[in-house]
């Protein structure tokens, strides 16, 4: 974890820990914590609290605004810390009503089962709304595989399920006005409520219209038995990008679904013409046999800070398969960069010898500059890619900074190998794929 | 690798909460006594600006008037201190009957030597709602 993530986190933290600073300061604190009721009871209380905080937290992860990916280092990141956090969320948010119950079991279970059904009490069975749906949309976003423009619409009804939750933050506590959790309760709550809705209502209503979504048009197209390497020219101004940044694209094409989806960009930083490498992964990319040269694309972006130039020097790129596509266009820059004094070396392995991207142009670069070593690796003909291998002919440093883009395995695999090896992971950088 | 980490520690807890609430739930609704929330309204906060009186019978009348920001407690034997929250205690808007078995184990309202106003700290009485 880079010390930019580390900030973003220490950041989500703190702020999720305000309500037990604010429980213990202003509130009851330990007075409260007398015996296994009241202990429970808090406990029960407090869990929400910091769960609904998390909750609140995981819609303004998700509105892709700039100066979020700056503090994590990175839009992957920030999607790493946005599904940690909601999982973390579901977790407190769960032993809310188990810790209310808890002091009313054994003695007296039919109490506690009627605690935990619906009634007509509406403040509460708005909390038990919310807990169902918020386990059932997370259900489906870890545990299924739905189509992502599917996925993506069900996940958005969290936003509702937020809504529904606060109505019982506030009317749960509403019928009991002078008892307050800690003084300033419904500021606090307030104050949560508006930050969930911001995020919600910016990533749903406001980004779409206050981003601007360049308008390029396919220029070429080549296809492979496995891949799309496709080509798009601006209308109007071009946006601006690093080689090694991803973008959100939005074929405007009958056979395909208008959701966008994140592609690496392979081309090199502020090129005119961005080129993007598909692989047939999965339902959407496999349609995307029917794109014509001249359809229109939308593209939102760049995102990222996958880039080089970031870091020191001394670096290794390690790229699996698909994951070439970002060292694609950094190769590009680095054969124009005079201010490199260090040897890159690139290891890309892939399964067979046809499944190469972009062979050619790396092998031309590295012929052409000793800045940059390439090495192919065959994986079924040479073994799986190790540290002790890449150490070998890129040699040992702890200085080293490690790149590695490609399928979770194989950079798990080798992140797990270069600790071992003694490597620090805040000298490992990684490129995260799935956002789901 | 993390979001496997994820998938494996929210699939655990999900499971754990199915097991713990569905276990609840079901022993709960065999023990036979109707315990619904709506007949367990000391489950409930009591609603604000309305008092209610609780007749634990045989032992005291209580009123909790809550019409105030702090909520009084008066008993027909005058003002008294609560030893212990009312958790067990059946609350209902008007006059309620106590269930017999609960007064004789847990009384709630002890005689005071002397009679004085008590104002309780609210979270004393908080143990009769639902959150």
């Amino acid at each position: 974890m880079n010390i930019k993530t580390v900030v973003g986190w220490s950041i989500l933290l703190i702020i999720s820990a305000i309500p037990v600073f604010l429980w213990l300061y202003l509130g009851p604190g330990t007075a409260d914590l007398t015996d296994y009721g009241s202990i429970t009871h808090s406990l029960g209380e407090l869990f929400a609290l910091v769960g609904a905080t998390m909750f609140a937290l995981t819609f303004i992860l998700s509105t892709r605004i700039d100066f979020i990916e700056d503090i994590f280092g990175g839009l992957d990141k920030v999607y790493i810390a946005h599904g940690i956090l909601g999982g973390t969320a579901l977790i407190l948010l769960l032993f809310h009503p188990i810790f209310l119950v808890l002091r009313f079991i054994p003695a007296n279970m039919p109490l506690a089962a009627s605690y935990l059904l619906p009634s007509s009490y509406w403040e509460v069975n708005f909390g038990i709304i919310a807990l169902i749906g918020i386990l059932g949309l997370i259900f489906v976003t870890l545990f299924t595989k739905l189509k992502y423009n599917r996925w993506k619409f069900t996940h958005e009804f969290l936003g509702l399920i937020f809504a529904v939750a606060i109505l019982h933050i506030f009317l749960v506590k509403g019928t009991v006005a002078s008892d307050y959790i800690f003084n300033g309760y419904y500021v606090y709550a307030s104050i949560v409520a508006l930050i969930g809705f911001s995020g919600f209502a910016y990533s749903l209503f406001v980004k779409g219209r206050l981003m601007k979504n360049a308008v390029y048009k396919i220029s070429n197209i080549k296809t492979t038995k496995d891949f799309f390497e496709i080509s798009m020219v601006p209308e109007n101004k071009p946006i601006s990008y690093k080689s090694g940044q991803f973008i959100f694209v939005r074929f405007f094409n009958e056979n395909l679904s208008n959701e966008s989806h994140p592609f690496s960009i392979a081309s090199k930083s502020n090129h005119n013409t961005i080129k993007i490498v598909v692989k047939k992964l999965g339902d959407y990319t496999s349609r995307m046999e029917s794109l014509h040269v001249g359809d229109k694309v939308a593209i939102e972006g760049p995102y990222g800070r996958f880039n080089y130039k970031n870091y020191g020097h001394d670096q290794v790129w390690i790229a699996g398969g698909i994951g070439i596509t970002p060292f694609l266009g950094m190769v590009q820059d680095l054969s124009d960069d005079k201010t490199l004094n260090d040897k890159v070396y690139l290891y890309y392995s892939a399964k067979t010898d046809t499944e190469f991207i972009g062979f050619d142009l790396l092998k031309d670069i590295a012929s052409k500059t000793n800045k940059f070593n390439f090495t192919p690796w065959n994986s079924s003909k040479q073994g799986y890619i190790t540290a002790g291998k890449i150490f070998d002919a890129a040699g040992k440093s702890r200085n080293k900074e490690f790149f590695l883009c490609g399928p979770p395995q194989f950079k798990n695999s080798i992140i797990n190998d270069l600790l071992r090896s003694g490597i620090a992971e805040s000298h490992i950088h990684e490129e995260v794929f799935d956002f789901r | 690798m993390r979001f496997k980490k994820l998938k494996t520690t929210v699939g655990i807890f999900m499971i754990l909460f199915i097991i713990i609430v569905g276990t609840t739930i079901a022993i709960g609704l065999l023990s036979g006594s109707d315990n619904s929330i709506q007949s367990n309204p000391a489950l409930m906060p009591p609603q604000d600006n309305k008092k209610i009186i609780l007749q634990t019978t045989p032992v005291y009348n209580a009123t909790i008037d809550n019409t105030t920001n702090n909520t009084n407690i008066t008993t027909d034997h005058g003002n008294k201190n609560l030893t212990q929250p009312v958790v067990n205690t059946t609350v209902n808007q008007g006059v309620q009957q106590a269930p017999q078995s609960v007064i004789q184990s847990q009384p709630i309202v002890q005689p005071a030597p002397q009679p004085q106003p008590i104002v309780q700290p609210v979270r004393q009485v908080r143990r009769t709602r639902a959150s």
